[in-house]
């Protein structure tokens, strides 16, 4: 990929509208092969169509700037990955969406001796057929989209992105035990807000 | 809660808070969260499956815990795929925005090249 970007020594007769026409197409074909799943990544991770554009947007251009440097040290999926989480993560921060908010209210309870508060779970319903309705699967989304963006943002990334808590930490700019901290907390409040579709009990 | 509900609870707490080897609900959650940082060491994990047996609440949460992590994932796995497209414009857009950039960087380069150039002072042959 960078080959075709670099400067082609000792190919003279190669002109310089030529050189521009070829990158322009490695532009176009590196847009091309990597824009549906990177706005699905900010989508995600911004919960806004336009946002995501948006970021996308800058990710393409942080990219093609450091397309030179890119060394091929990992694929360049997993550089685009993590340049599209950083143009999301900034976006983030400038509209003040990750500061910590509270989410006492969705985790576990407890009474005065240590025991929990937990009504029973005579059934729970599996994943599959959770999945298999759309309409559970608008109400799962709905509720994870309920949770504040520091903890929904940590649980995405490592639960389902795949990043480690370092990598986690260094991307939110927090430490690794801030990052198992909101991680733990932010399952159990998922755990909370999942309970209706769990139970079965939507309606009620 | 009646009256014999609320004793058998305290009685429960007391059993599990002072018999040896036992762990509270609480230290049980805290194990839970340890899970995140760590793999649980076998006797944290042995003290985790006791409590877990003994205790219908932390066997409830805990299933109810694990399945709505698995939900979750499999509900954003799914919805990353029906994500809805970008504009079917943007790709355009972003590719004429980096041209445009690269132009003018290209045409920056060259005019503070003349421009250097320019500024050499004159040397007659």
């Amino acid at each position: 990929m960078t080959d075709a970007l670099a400067p082609r020594q000792g190919s003279e007769r190669i002109s310089k509208e030529g050189v521009v026409a070829d990158r322009k197409r490695v532009l176009e074909q590196l847009v091309r092969d990597n824009i549906r799943w990177m706005h699905a990544l900010a989508q995600r991770l911004l919960g806004d169509r336009a946002l995501a554009e948006d970021a996308v947007q800058d990710a393409f251009e942080a990219a093609f700037r450091g397309l030179a440097a890119f060394q091929g040290r990992s694929a360049l999926k997993t550089w685009l990955h993590r340049i599209t989480v950083n143009t999301a993560l900034m976006k983030l921060r400038r509209l003040k969406r990750l500061a910590e908010q509270p989410i006492d209210d969705w985790l576990p309870e407890f009474d005065e001796v240590d025991c929990r508060i937990e009504a029973e779970w005579p059934a729970i319903a599996s994943t599959e057929s959770v999945v298999a309705s759309e309409e559970l699967r608008i109400a799962v989304a709905i509720r994870i989209a309920q949770l504040p963006e520091s903890y929904r943002v940590v649980l995405q990334l490592r639960d389902m992105d795949g990043y480690t808590t370092l990598e986690v930490a260094e991307l939110l700019g927090i430490s690794e035990n801030n990052v198992n901290v909101r991680l733990y907390r932010a399952r159990a409040a998922l755990k909370t807000l999942l309970e209706p579709v769990l139970r079965g009990s939507l309606d009620s | 809660m009646s009256n014999r509900i609320a004793l058998s609870r305290r009685l429960k707490g007391l059993v599990l808070k002072h018999v040896y080897g036992m762990v509270t609900c609480r230290q049980f959650d805290e194990f839970l969260s340890r899970c995140c940082e760590r793999s649980l060491a076998p006797s944290e994990r042995r003290r985790l499956s006791w409590h877990a047996r003994l205790c219908r609440e932390c066997r409830d949460y805990l299933a109810a815990y694990q399945r709505a992590q698995e939900v979750g994932r499999a509900v954003l796995a799914a919805s990353a795929a029906d994500a809805l497209a970008p504009a079917s414009t943007l790709e355009e857009r972003i590719v004429a925005r980096i041209d445009a950039q690269v132009a003018s960087d290209a045409s920056g380069a060259a005019r503070r090249a003349t421009d250097a150039d320019s500024k050499k002072p004159f040397r007659p042959d």
